[in-house]
């Protein structure tokens, strides 16, 4: 079990590294820390790095679980403008409780389809057929069911759209996207509603998110899509059909000092049929997590 | 607007409090209005204090706030906090009122007039159906004055994170 292994180890080295911190820091105010995590600063770049392990379970027949040791964490909140995560927006409308705003971001379906972290950010799928291909020399299809060996290259896209922000409570936040393809690539959308809970506690700060995603049929098709585009035989062609995704995702923050916590996060997704049912997807479901230390600069 | 001459004379004091000095179980004394400052307009409105300063972030006041009016001659008015009626006075030329508001700096404390039939006997004005926002609350009264309740934060200003933190995926 080489999954559990490394992640026992990150989490032995950062408890090692961490423990003499936390002696010094014994009396962290953990609802202080909570609100410091809930907001930022305008006007000032946040960056956080985290170190341990992480992994995100394949779904796409040929991958491996995409393996991850560095987490980023960067957001720059303007007046209006801000840049969180790779997500870059404008807010139109701010009120104490509701924020509307434009924004952009890449889409993360990418993600699937390479099993290195370096791919996915710059973009360098797995596949390496990248056309049609013809049928092999021996005249017929190779009888190999789809997988990132033999099907076209997916591109990244980039989704720009709408999100509406409410914050009925504290610690409460309420959010609603919409979504389209900018870059031509799925010429797809995608919406999306979610509900996420911060909950202080001694033990440190939990934050429970339930999501649920809507993706229209051009994106799901272009991605898990297969078709003549592939080099595959015709019975694995598959339509992509539209899907209801939920999610349930658990971040837990355990302060040790003003820069250092433990920090460790679990995600759950259903993929729905529309995505399941293609012949390139093993799994309906896929799982994220993270445990590691997390250091603010 | 029949006060077009109407002057806010806020004497706001600058308050420097923190989350945990603001609590303040003793009202504070009722300023003698007459004696701080002349009001030679039809209506003088006072708010005490009008800013405050907040060493903690985000930047939330929660004070013991003096109003004091005079006008030239008596009226049915009422005074309102972010769409609350705090307390109305029927054929009267002066008023006071003392309470804590707690505000986030975009508030605004308006005094309005209103129709004798609008109080009820007990002088309490009668509730008018809801209003959907601050603006069309605002825009249904016959405003006599108003002023805007400040926050000076001594922080850099923030906002909620719209992301999720660590979201990469």
């Amino acid at each position: 079990m080489p999954t559990v292994y490394r992640t026992l180890s990150a989490v032995a080295l950062a408890t090692c590294l961490c423990l003499p911190v936390k002696a010094d820091e014994a009396d962290t105010s953990f609802v202080e820390d909570f609100n410091e995590q809930l907001k930022v600063f305008i006007n000032e770049l946040n960056i956080r790095v985290a170190m341990g392990y992480g992994e995100r379970s394949s779904i796409v027949r040929g991958t491996d679980p995409l393996s991850f040791y560095v987490l980023p964490d960067v957001s720059y909140y303007g007046e209006r403008f801000f840049f969180d995560n790779g997500m870059v927006g404008y807010s139109l409308k701010q009120g104490r409780r509701h924020e509307v705003s434009l924004f952009t971001k890449l889409n993360t379906e990418f993600s699937f389809f390479t099993d290195s972290i370096t791919g996915y950010w710059f973009g360098d799928a797995y596949s390496g057929v990248s056309s049609f291909r013809n049928p092999s020399p021996s005249g017929g299809w190779e009888d190999e069911p789809p997988s990132v060996d033999n099907i076209a290259k997916r591109s990244w896209a980039i989704d720009a759209g709408i999100r509406g922000d409410y914050y009925p409570a504290d610690y409460t936040h309420i959010g609603v996207i919409l979504s389209q393809d900018i870059r031509n690539k799925h010429r797809g959308q995608w919406a999306s509603v979610m509900v996420s809970q911060g909950v202080p506690t001694a033990l440190g700060n939990f934050n429970f998110k339930g999501e649920l995603t809507y993706k229209s049929q051009d994106l799901v098709d272009y991605y898990y899509g297969v078709s003549s585009r592939d080099n595959v035989a015709p019975n694995y062609y598959y339509r992509g059909r539209s899907v209801v995704q939920p999610a349930l995702s658990v971040h837990w923050q355990y302060p040790l000092s003003d820069r250092l916590s433990i920090v460790g996060s679990g995600r759950y997704m259903w993929l729905g049929d529309g995505v399941a049912d293609s012949p390139l997807i093993t799994k309906d479901t896929t799982t994220t997590f993270f445990l590691g230390v997390s250091y603010a600069l | 607007m029949r006060y077009s001459l109407i002057t806010i004379l806020a004497a706001a004091t600058l308050i420097a409090s923190n989350a945990l000095a603001k609590q303040q179980d003793v009202p504070l004394p009722h300023p003698q209005v007459d004696e701080l400052l002349e009001c030679t307009e039809p209506l003088c409105l006072w708010v005490q204090p009008q800013i405050c300063v907040t060493d903690n972030a985000p930047a939330v006041c929660k004070e013991t706030v003096s109003v004091n009016w005079r006008s030239e001659e008596p009226l049915n008015t009422c005074l309102a906090f972010d769409e609350q009626v705090l307390a109305c006075w029927r054929r009267e030329s002066s008023g006071s009122w003392l309470g804590e508001l707690t505000w986030f700096g975009d508030e605004i404390l308006v005094l309005f007039t209103v129709d004798e039939s609008d109080l009820t006997a007990e002088g309490e004005w009668r509730e008018r159906p809801r209003r959907t926002s601050r603006q069309q609350f605002l825009s249904s009264l016959d405003v006599l004055a108003s002023t805007e309740m400040q926050i000076q934060s001594l922080f850099p200003k923030a906002r909620r994170r719209l992301g999720s933190p660590w979201s990469v995926f």
